[in-house]
């Protein structure tokens, strides 16, 4: 398993909450076509924020867009819906709902999540941040525990890596991540398929159990041939 | 003729041309025969002309016009003019208005005075008004203008209903349709606590309609708006904000909209925004 570097992808999908919990203090910027706001029902206080048409949510850097949120004060939970898409320092999660948690800093999105980073380029055309892209069922983050999961047909691919896997697991306590339900790594002509992968990000190391391994050898050159 | 009766001649000449002159300045005493004194009776005094339709049975008062009942009152005394045209009155229970000759507005005073050549009815002292709906109004100083059919309180004044109450410098209205009129630092109160303020108000009573064509200001319990205009259905409990509505929510919350509806019975806010301009919201 040459060259293969695992670290960045936790900061990738980490990125998001951390830089949404950096921004508590800021203010959160709503803009949407009709809101109700109604108390909050069963004697809970607080108030519901309804809102619909248009939706857009802005919170320092980051950005929320969809049809439909309703925001619930008491329990600071946001659910969103309806083409929901966050961007955040280039990075965009698009989803089809999106439930957020304030207290616990947990974020899930779900049916056909896709997140994606673009290419970023300098002045100069160089290029500063490659693409990357994951996708996934539902992608669960939690900036609290710097953790997260994604279930369900999970895709990743960056540069020159392709991953597939039921179900992906990271936990940044053990910065360990594992992948689950036949994965299949490939980078390069390399082609792991395997029960279960377990890549300890500290240690870089990875643990590959009941695996199948395909790599292509390059034939020697023979006496006769021309190294170019 | 001698220099000596030249002289007198020439005094007398003018002497007599001064008197000529003089005389008729002077106010002499003018000598009248003493008036004849009769010994008939003296004629009986002229009876006093009522203001048409005005009748009086006791200490009651009651207006007619074309045959039918404008007005009436019930006084501990009442007093009028040697020629009927002015009346007034102290102490007033059950003064009416009417309307087709049913009530449309009663009230209560301590003074009233009937113009008659004015069409006018002033009513003053710790007056109290009631349209046939149960709202009330209190002031200290009215004028029913019987030509127009407006009650006009140039003073300050508060209108109650079930749940709201009204308070302004000053109120115009048509009593018989009930068409108010509320000018200078109007507020209207609901019980739930809420407060509208604005310079003026429109209230359509009888279908408790309230409009503010100007600036309008809310203060809740937990929040604080500021709107171009507004209309508020009494009944209902409900009122719309328009143009340009701002406020701020006691969690600090602040909004941005075109139109924003409250309802007072559940608290429920509904904000709108323009054609091509969203509602802005600060957590």
């Amino acid at each position: 398993m040459r060259h293969l570097r695992w670290w960045w992808l936790p900061g990738f999908l980490m990125l998001i909450l951390m830089a949404e919990a950096a921004q508590g203090a800021d203010p959160i910027m709503i803009k949407a076509d009709l809101v109700k706001r109604a108390k909050n029902t069963g004697g809970a206080g607080g108030y519901l924020l309804t809102l619909s048409g248009n939706v857009q949510i802005r919170h320092g850097k980051t950005e929320i867009t969809c049809t439909e949120a309703v925001y619930d004060d008491k329990t600071g939970t946001l659910t969103a819906a309806g083409g929901v898409s966050l961007t955040n320092e280039g990075v965009t999660v698009k989803a089809k709902s999106l439930n957020y948690i304030r207290d616990t800093e947990e974020c899930v999105f779900k049916g056909k999540v896709t997140l994606a980073r673009d290419e970023e380029k300098d002045s100069e055309g160089k290029v500063t941040k490659d693409p990357f892209s994951l996708s996934c069922e539902e992608l669960s983050i939690s900036a609290a525990t710097k953790s997260f999961s994604a279930l369900g047909q999970v895709e990743l691919a960056y540069k020159d890596t392709r991953a597939t896997a039921g179900k992906m697991i990271y936990g940044d306590a053990k910065q360990q991540m594992q992948l689950l339900e036949q994965p299949i790594l490939i980078h390069e002509d390399e082609k792991v398929v395997a029960e279960e992968i377990l890549l300890d990000i500290a240690a870089d190391t990875s643990t590959i159990t009941k695996a199948e391994i395909t790599f292509n050898v390059d034939d020697e050159p023979s006496s006769g041939e021309q190294v170019p | 003729m001698s220099r000596g009766k030249a002289a007198i001649l020439g005094f007398l000449v003018v002497l007599f041309g001064t008197a000529l002159f003089t005389v008729p300045l002077v106010h002499w005493p003018v000598w009248k025969p003493a008036p004849k004194r009769s010994t008939r009776p003296p004629a009986a005094a002229a009876k006093p002309t009522l203001a048409p339709g005005t009748e009086f049975t006791g200490t009651k008062a009651v207006g007619r016009e074309n045959g039918q009942r404008k007005w009436e009152f019930q006084a501990d005394r009442i007093t009028r003019s040697l020629d009927g045209l002015t009346v007034n009155a102290v102490k007033i229970r059950g003064g009416r208005l009417y309307e087709d000759g049913k009530t449309v507005c009663s009230f209560e005073a301590g003074l009233v005075r009937y113009e008659g050549i004015f069409r006018r009815i002033t009513i003053a002292g710790g007056i109290k008004g009631r349209w046939p709906d149960g709202l009330t109004f209190t002031a200290a100083k009215a004028i029913i203008d019987l030509g127009r059919e407006q009650l006009i309180i140039p003073g300050k004044v508060k209108v109650d209903g079930a749940k709201e109450s009204l308070h302004a410098d000053s109120m115009t209205a048509d009593y018989a349709a009930q068409m108010i009129t509320l000018q200078g630092h109007v507020a209207c109160r609901w019980s739930g606590g809420m407060t509208l303020s604005t310079e003026i108000a429109l209230f359509d009573a009888k279908n408790k309609q309230l409009t503010a064509p100007g600036e309008v200001k809310v203060k809740g319990e937990s929040e604080t708006l500021r709107a171009d205009s507004m209309t508020a259905d009494l009944k209902a409990e409900t009122f719309t904000l328009r143009g340009h509505v701002e406020g701020r929510w006691e969690e600090g919350t602040l909004l941005h909209a075109a139109e924003v509806t409250y309802g007072v019975k559940d608290g429920t806010y509904l904000l709108q925004g323009m054609e091509g301009e969203r509602v802005e919201l600060s957590l």
